[in-house]
């Protein structure tokens, strides 16, 4: 716990797709947990063939909280990348590896700790410019 | 006033090799302070050590020294006079 606020705090941890409220009364806090379900919708892994290498992304997507009062609300919903060093634990030993120049391109070694990026917007801006 | 001269188009690919030999040592140094006990990379941390040390050393028996500091050799005159040096290319 970072801020715990009296009297009616609230605290968004998209992370752990977990909303944790707070509400005071008579000056004792009582916390309530409330999972959210459709609150995150996560990507299914993309695979991507790149230099003869297959690769996985995780990426994951969250809409934030916007106050009815906010004057420049963020635009949702926003995506986040998981790496795959995340789920990989202690690495193995003997992984495949890039040659060094691939490795260098790459900013890795092992084509199992990289992680690509696209841009997950573009469709989005896409329709943003055609829109006006 | 005369132009610089340019360094060749082969300076360029010969550093790239290099750099990436040294990438490759980075990632190897990482990866042996979690796994001290593995030995197949810790062979080819060794190997690609030596590659890189070759490496540079042909490298600046042909453009000129790379490092500073007594770390690279010169050939007389002192080579540091001749631009262009590492960091301008």
């Amino acid at each position: 716990m970072t801020s715990e606020t009296l009297g009616g705090g609230y605290i968004n941890y998209s992370i752990d797709y977990v909303d944790i409220r707070y509400e005071s009364v008579n000056n004792s806090i009582i916390r309530s947990m409330y999972e959210h379900e459709p609150h995150i919708k996560n990507d299914e892994p993309i695979d991507i063939w790149k230099g003869g290498y297959l690769l996985t992304t995780s990426r994951k997507w969250y809409t934030p909280y916007v106050s009815p009062f906010d004057p420049c609300p963020p635009l949702g919903p926003i995506s986040y990348e998981t790496p795959i060093q995340l789920y990989l634990g202690f690495q193995p030993q003997g992984m495949e590896q890039f040659s060094p120049f691939d490795a260098l391109a790459h900013g890795t070694l092992w084509p199992g700790l990289y992680t690509p990026y696209t841009n997950p917007y573009l469709s989005k801006r896409k329709e943003l410019t055609t829109n006006g | 006033m005369a132009e610089p001269t340019q360094v060749p188009e082969s300076y360029y690919s010969d550093l790239k090799s290099l750099q990436a030999i040294d990438f490759t040592l980075v990632e190897l140094t990482l990866y042996l302070d979690t796994h001290p006990n593995d030995l197949d990379a810790l062979k080819q941390f060794n190997s690609t050590a030596k590659k890189s040390a070759e490496l540079r050393e042909g490298f600046e028996a042909r453009y000129g020294p790379l490092r500073q500091f007594g770390h690279s050799l010169s050939a007389y005159p002192w080579q540091w006079k001749d631009t262009p040096w590492p960091w301008q290319v």
